[in-house]
C-alpha cells in the first residue's frame, strides 16, 4: 500500500502532518506516530529517486528510420 | 506552315526567352525536390502555388559550382538561412532555355537572405497568431509538470550530440530516470510527420514529461519546429511537452507552445531541477517536521513543567494550610495548657503564699517558746544522762552476774555431752554415756553410773 503511493499524495500527506503539528492539536503519543509515518515517506520518496540509475529504452516505432536528419 | 527541326525552334526559343529578360532578374518561390549534384552543382525547382494564375507553378534552378561559392559564403555570413526544400528564398540568376533538355531555367548567382528571414518571421507572426486564436499557445504549456518527472519520453534523432547532451545531463544528477526514447527525423519536411507520431507514441506509452530536442543550426534548419503541423501536435499533446530545440537565440513556434529550454542539456537540466526541488521540499518538511516535533515535546515539556510547578505550588499552599491549622491548634493548645498551667501556678503560688504565711505564723508563735524548750530540754538532759550512768551501772553489775569463768571460779560446772549437748537433766543420759564437764580449771572427762532423780 505505501509502495503505491505517488510524490503528489506523499507530498501531501507530509504537509498536512506538518500542518497537523504545527496548529499543535497533536498530543504526544500521536505526535511519535505522525513524526514515524514522516520520516518513512520521506525515506520511500528519497529511495524511489535516488536509485542512481538510468534505464533508456528504444520505443520501437513505425517511423522509418531516417536519413541523416540533423543539421 | 512551316516545320522546324528541333534544333531550329529550340534556337527561337532560347532567342525569345533571352529578347523577353535580357537581364539577371530577381524570382522568389519555394525550394523542392533539392539536389546536391557530385559534381559540385546544386539542382531544385522553384514552385508556388499560382495563386494568379489559377494553378501550381514551377521553375527548374541550376546552381553551378562557380557560383555555388559566392551563394554560400553569403549564407554563411547571414548564418540563419540554408537552402533546403520548403525554404522560400528570393533568388537572382539568368532565365535561359536548355536546348538539350528542352527547358527553361533559372541559371542562379545570388540569394537574397533576408527575404527568407522576412518570409520565416512573417509566416511564424501568423501561425503564432493563429494558435493563440485557437487557444493552442498555452494549452500544453500550462499543465503543470509532475512532481518528480522520472519517465521521460524522448523525441530527437538517435545517436546525435544533442541525445548524448541530453542523457549526460540527466545522468549527471544520479536519480533514477526511466527514459523512453523514440527516434525522429528532426529537420526537413518529414520532420513534422515523425514527431507528431512520436508524440503520439509516448502518450500512449504514458510518461511523465516529453522532451523535443535537437541540437542547433541555421534558422531554415529549425524551420520544423515552426511548423504548425507540429505546434498543434505539442499543443494538444495531454502530457507536458519540453522543448530544448537549437541554440540559446533560437525560439521555434513548438518552444512558444511547449515548456521550453534553450538547449537540450537546460531541457534535462529542467527535469533535473523538479526532481531536485521535490528533494528539498522534503527536505524542507523534515526538518520543519523535526522543529515541529521538537516544539511540541518542548511545549509539552514545558505544560508538564507548569503542571507541576502549580501542582508543587498548590501542594504548598496547602501544606502550608494544614501547617497553619496545626500551628494554630498547637498554639491553642499550647495557650490552653499555658493557661492550665498559669492556673496551676496560680494555685501553687497561692499554697505557698497560705504556706508561707501560716510558716510565718507559726514561727512567730513558735519563736518564743523555743528557748523554754531549749531550757527544758537541757534540764531533761542532764536527767536522762544521770539515770543512764545508773542505768549503766547495773547493766554491768548483771553482766558480770552472768559470766560463767565467775560462775566456774565459784565452783560452778558445765556438763556437755560427748556431743557437745548441754546436760541440764539427767534423764537426757544413760548409764554408760561419756560426758565432758568444764570447770574453772579445765575439762573432766566422765562415764555415767547412774542417775541420781533428784539431781
Amino acid at each position: 500500500m505505501a509502495e503505491e503511493i505517488s510524490y503528489r499524495e506523499a507530498l501531501s500527506e507530509l504537509e498536512r502532518l506538518l500542518a497537523d503539528l504545527e496548529e499543535e492539536q497533536v498530543d504526544v503519543d500521536e505526535l511519535a506516530v505522525k513524526v514515524r509515518r514522516s520520516a518513512e515517506l520521506i525515506r520511500l520518496c528519497r529511495s524511489r529517486i535516488e536509485a542512481a540509475t538510468i534505464e533508456v529504452e528504444s520505443v520501437v516505432s513505425e517511423i522509418r528510420p531516417g536519413e541523416d536528419a540533423n543539421g | 506552315m512551316t516545320t522546324y527541326t528541333v534544333a531550329e525552334l529550340s534556337q527561337i526559343i532560347a532567342r525569345a526567352v533571352t529578347r523577353a529578360l535580357p537581364e539577371e532578374i530577381w524570382v522568389h518561390g519555394e525550394i523542392r525536390d533539392l539536389n546536391r549534384a557530385p559534381s559540385g552543382h546544386v539542382y531544385f525547382s522553384l514552385v508556388d502555388d499560382g495563386a494568379e494564375v489559377g494553378s501550381p507553378c514551377l521553375l527548374p534552378v541550376t546552381l553551378f559550382s562557380s557560383d555555388r561559392v559566392a551563394v554560400n559564403r553569403l549564407l554563411q555570413r547571414s548564418g540563419a538561412v540554408r537552402m533546403t526544400d520548403g525554404v522560400a528564398v528570393r533568388i537572382r540568376g539568368r532565365v535561359a532555355h536548355y536546348a538539350a533538355r528542352g527547358t527553361v531555367q533559372l541559371r542562379m548567382t545570388w540569394i537574397d537572405p533576408d527575404y527568407t528571414l522576412g518570409r520565416l518571421a512573417a509566416e511564424r507572426e501568423r501561425l503564432i497568431r493563429s494558435l493563440e486564436q485557437r487557444g493552442l499557445l498555452m494549452k500544453n504549456r500550462s499543465l503543470p509538470l509532475a512532481l518528480v518527472p522520472l519517465r521521460v519520453g524522448l523525441i530527437t534523432s538517435r545517436g546525435s550530440a544533442a541525445e548524448a547532451d541530453f542523457l549526460d545531463e540527466l545522468r549527471r544528477s544520479g536519480y533514477a530516470w526511466r527514459i523512453a526514447s523514440v527516434d525522429a527525423r528532426v529537420q526537413g519536411r518529414d520532420a513534422a510527420a515523425d514527431v507528431i507520431t512520436a508524440l503520439e507514441r509516448l502518450v500512449a506509452k504514458g510518461v511523465d514529461a516529453i522532451a523535443l530536442i535537437r541540437g542547433g543550426g541555421a534558422q531554415t534548419d529549425l524551420a520544423a519546429f515552426d511548423d504548425e503541423a507540429i505546434a498543434v501536435a505539442v499543443a494538444l499533446t495531454p502530457i507536458p511537452v519540453l522543448t530544448g530545440i537549437g541554440h540559446e537565440i533560437d525560439t521555434t513556434v513548438v518552444d512558444l507552445v511547449a515548456h521550453s529550454h534553450k538547449t537540450p542539456t537546460a531541457c534535462a537540466a529542467a527535469l533535473v531541477g523538479r526532481v531536485h526541488d521535490f528533494l528539498q521540499d522534503l527536505e524542507r518538511i523534515a526538518s520543519a517536521l523535526e522543529r515541529s516535533a521538537q516544539l511540541r515535546l518542548e511545549t509539552t515539556r514545558g505544560d508538564l513543567a507548569t503542571a507541576t510547578e502549580r501542582l508543587d505550588r498548590s501542594a504548598r499552599a496547602a501544606d502550608r494550610r494544614s501547617r497553619y491549622t496545626l500551628e494554630a491548634l498547637a498554639v491553642r493548645t499550647i495557650r490552653a495548657g499555658n493557661g492550665l498551667l498559669r492556673r496551676q501556678g496560680d494555685l501553687v503560688k497561692q499554697t505557698e503564699r497560705r504556706m508561707a504565711r501560716t510558716a510565718m505564723i507559726g514561727l512567730d508563735a513558735v519563736s518564743g517558746t523555743l528557748d523554754r524548750m531549749t531550757v527544758a530540754l537541757e534540764a531533761a538532759a542532764d536527767r536522762r544522762l544521770v539515770s543512764a550512768r545508773s542505768y549503766l551501772i547495773e547493766l554491768e553489775h548483771r553482766v558480770a552476774l552472768s559470766d560463767p569463768d565467775r560462775l566456774l571460779a565459784r565452783g560452778w560446772s558445765i556438763t556437755r555431752s560427748n556431743d557437745g549437748l548441754l546436760i541440764t537433766d539427767p534423764r537426757a543420759v544413760e548409764p554408760g554415756s561419756r560426758l565432758r564437764t568444764t570447770v574453772a580449771g579445765g575439762e573432766l572427762a566422765s562415764v555415767v553410773v547412774e542417775e541420781s532423780k533428784d539431781g
